[in-house]
């Protein structure tokens, strides 16, 4: 510590005067006061009078010095920041520690709130970032595929763009807002929309993209942007944006055959988007057959619901005229994309259930967000994250409860976690499900548990 | 003689010495109501000033530690169950804030015992048994005023042994050869005084008290930021400042008197009394200097060394 500064010696004379007239008084503080001063429990009235009266009374203040508790003295040295530590080396490691937390917390709350920002915008104001190609673009990537079909090289001409295109999203797309254009998910079941409550959840989706099954923009614009390589060669490359017009209709054909290291690649990009597309390919087959039947023949996408190999495959691609018209060779021009439109408005017009979790509650909404109704889910427990694999949602919360969630949200069944005989008692912060048997969950003292039987068993990761 | 910071109160009303009453209890060291309330109502006429509304009151009575105020009240009365738990909660710490205080053994134990006397109230002629517990008004902890009145003690011991020196001692110190007294080099400048008071006089309570606390007591950064429960370079901004201040408080109280600022300045530069202190600093820089075969130029200021400062202090004591 630095040594403190000298004062003029008429200072210090002066205030020796003052302790000698103050001697002469013989007025000494009480006990009590002094106690209370040393415990710090006095009004600053009264502090300032006892401070007073030690400064110019040397007695007390030896007495106040010597009646100092134990706890002041360990309270300095806490102060100074303990004694394994010189003080400015535990100031400058503490001040270190604090800079590194704070940036991780930023970069952290940065992050929530952007997703939040974008999973909570109007789907108008997201649509023509998620997915309305710039007509420009659109006609050059027409004109694109269109003179690369014309020539032997079709497909390696797809796939170039296609990598191209890829490269330009890998590119132009931070992780960030790669993740926030995850969030921008037509079905906000998968988005951060619950907020701070669902980040974790939400992070520890992002961290295994690949069981993402977040129907994501970002698999929708990818697939917009001609991206879709998983399920190009016979799936419709049209997607919709979350009001259900009609984005982008894109050339398939040839890609078929394009079976290789480049589509691999691809495929891993937008593995998201397979993913997720099983479950809507559910959701197609539920929906009317007439609205099933127009989406078909459009060979679209409905909003929120991206077209799986398998399924989609199955139901779509033999019945539909417009995709054997791709697979021929066939695009839909621009006027042929509004026509579309309003069939596809009719296609999307089925509600899409969209889930999140506010104040520890399970929502639900059947307007694209315009509304939100709670599940009752358990009375008095608290959520704080969920997860949805088709038509079933798990929600975990205070207390190591886990619920599965089926029939749109009627019936809530709770799935006790227990590990060996002892019943988990932590909160669960992160809930993933692969699908209804495989699962893991997170719990608040980071314990990773996971079955493989729909909850009835649970294993540590 | 205690300072009285108020003399008179005003009554504590009746519900309040009740809920007081029973979160003290008193019943169980065979305190009455009444009596409580009138330990109360003493209390309130020690520390509340004339006139003191019932807010005040109320705000007093419920800063009070009205347990440990009942136990000491009751230990006063002669209440055996009171002492048992005296003896048994206070017993251990005030032995340890003897030994605190005092860092020997046996003077601790010393110190300790005769407070146990006093706390009794034991009289060698037969009068009427007072307890010193009686003036425990409950402002602070029990173990606190414990800590405080051994303090008390022992500064009262301290200083009442400095005063008794032998004379066999004194001779053996060379008393008898001692020089007499200097008288003052000179007298300072009158308006250096009282520009120097003003100065001081304007200082919060909490600046004279670590002024008085570092460079009268000599006591340390560590030891002021303790007792004002903040942290050591707290109290070293602190006096940076203060020095400063009071610097430029005094050169302008010199001015106000009359004194251009470079007279002012210099008024309080060249104290006559610093000399001595310089010159000797000087010497100090500069033995230390040809000790490291170093040749101070002529004229150049010689910054202080650790050595002078340790003289400086040493002078300054004396």
């Amino acid at each position: 510590m630095a040594e403190a500064p000298k004062i003029p010696r008429i200072v210090r004379e002066r205030l020796l005067s003052g302790q000698s007239g103050a001697r002469a008084a013989r007025e000494h503080l009480d006990a009590d006061l002094l106690a209370a001063y040393a415990e710090n429990s006095l009004p600053s009235r009264e502090r300032n009078l006892v401070l007073n009266h030690l400064s110019v009374c040397e007695d007390c203040r030896d007495a106040a010095m010597l009646s100092l508790p134990e706890s002041a003295t360990a309270a300095a040295r806490h102060a100074r920041g303990g004694s394994l530590l010189p003080g400015w080396m535990g100031l400058r490691w503490a001040a270190l520690a604090t800079g590194v937390v704070l940036t991780i917390g930023v970069v952290l709350l940065n992050r929530n709130f952007e997703q939040a920002k974008v999973s909570q915008a109007p789907a108008s104001s997201e649509q023509p970032q998620v997915a309305v190609a710039p007509s420009s673009v659109q006609e050059h990537r027409f004109q694109s595929v269109q003179s690369e079909a014309k020539t032997p090289g079709f497909g390696g001409g797809v796939i170039a763009d296609q990598r191209t295109r890829l490269k330009g999203a890998r590119q132009n797309r931070t992780d960030n807002s790669y993740k926030a254009d995850i969030g921008r998910s037509t079905k906000p079941r998968t988005a951060p929309a619950a907020g701070f409550d669902n980040f974790a959840a939400y992070a520890n989706r992002a961290s295994r993209n690949q069981t993402s099954p977040a129907a994501s923009p970002a698999a929708s614009a990818t697939m917009a942007s001609g991206g879709m390589a998983a399920d190009k060669h016979e799936a419709p490359a049209t997607a919709v944006g979350s009001l259900g017009k009609l984005m982008q209709v894109a050339p398939a054909p040839g890609i078929t055959a394009q079976s290789s290291a480049e589509i691999a690649n691809a495929q891993a990009e937008t593995q998201v988007a397979g993913k997720r597309s099983e479950a809507d390919a559910d959701g197609l087959r539920e929906q009317e057959p007439s609205k099933k039947k127009t989406a078909a023949e459009n060979a679209t996408v409905v909003a929120g619901s991206l077209p799986s190999p398998p399924q989609a495959r199955a139901q779509q691609a033999p019945a539909s005229p417009a995709v054997r018209a791709q697979s021929q060779g066939y695009f839909q021009t621009k006027d042929q994309v509004e026509a579309n439109q309003e069939k596809l408005a009719i296609a999307s017009s089925e509600p899409a259930l969209q889930w999140r979790i506010r104040a520890g509650k399970l929502q639900q909404s059947t307007d694209t967000g315009k509304t939100w109704q709670e599940v009752s889910v358990a009375p008095g427990v608290k959520l704080h994250a969920f997860w949805t694999q088709g038509s079933s949602v798990w929600a975990g919360g205070t207390a190591g409860s886990l619920f599965h969630i089926t029939d749109s949200g009627k019936q809530a069944v709770r799935i006790p976690i227990k590990v060996g005989e002892a019943e988990v008692a932590e909160t669960v912060v992160a809930v993933t499900f692969a699908d209804e048997l495989n699962g893991t969950i997170m719990l608040e003292n980071n314990l990773v548990l996971q079955t493989t039987d729909g909850g009835k068993t649970w294993e540590r990761r | 003689m205690p300072v009285a910071i108020a003399t008179k109160s005003g009554k504590v009303p009746a519900i309040l010495a009740r809920e007081l009453f029973e979160k003290s209890g008193s019943q169980s060291y065979g305190l009455t109501l009444e009596d409580f309330r009138s330990i109360l109502e003493q209390v309130g006429s020690k520390y509340l000033a004339a006139g003191a509304d019932e807010a005040e009151v109320r705000e007093l009575c419920c800063s009070l530690r009205v347990e440990e105020l009942a136990l000491a009240r009751g230990c006063a009365a002669g209440s055996d169950h009171a002492w048992e738990v005296f003896l048994t909660r206070y017993r251990a710490a005030l032995y340890d804030a003897a030994r605190g205080i005092v860092r020997e053994e046996g003077r601790a134990k010393e110190l300790a015992d005769s407070l146990y006397a006093d706390l009794y109230g034991m009289k060698a002629n037969g009068a009427e048994r007072t307890s010193k517990l009686n003036s425990y008004m409950g402002r602070g902890s029990l173990a606190g005023w414990l800590r405080a009145v051994l303090a008390q003690e022992y500064v009262n011991r301290y200083r009442a042994g400095r005063r008794l020196v032998s004379l066999e001692e004194q001779t053996e110190a060379g008393v008898q050869f001692a020089a007499k007294d200097k008288p003052s080099s000179s007298v300072a400048d009158p308006r250096l005084e009282a520009a120097t008071d003003a100065a001081l006089a304007s200082l919060a309570a909490e600046e004279k008290f670590i002024l008085a606390a570092y460079y009268l007591d000599g006591r340390t950064l560590a030891e002021i930021a303790r007792s004002l429960r903040v942290h050591e370079s707290t109290i070293c901004r602190k006096l940076e400042k203060l020095a400063k201040n009071l610097r430029k408080a005094i050169v302008s109280g010199l001015m106000r008197a009359g004194l251009n600022r470079q007279a002012a300045e210099e008024a309080l530069a060249a104290d006559v009394r610093d000399l001595q202190v310089k010159v000797r600093e000087r010497l100090a820089s500069g033995a230390e200097s040809g000790l490291r075969g170093e040749n101070p130029p002529q004229g150049a200021e010689i910054t202080q060394k650790p050595a002078a400062q340790a003289f400086q202090a040493r002078e300054g004591q004396e």
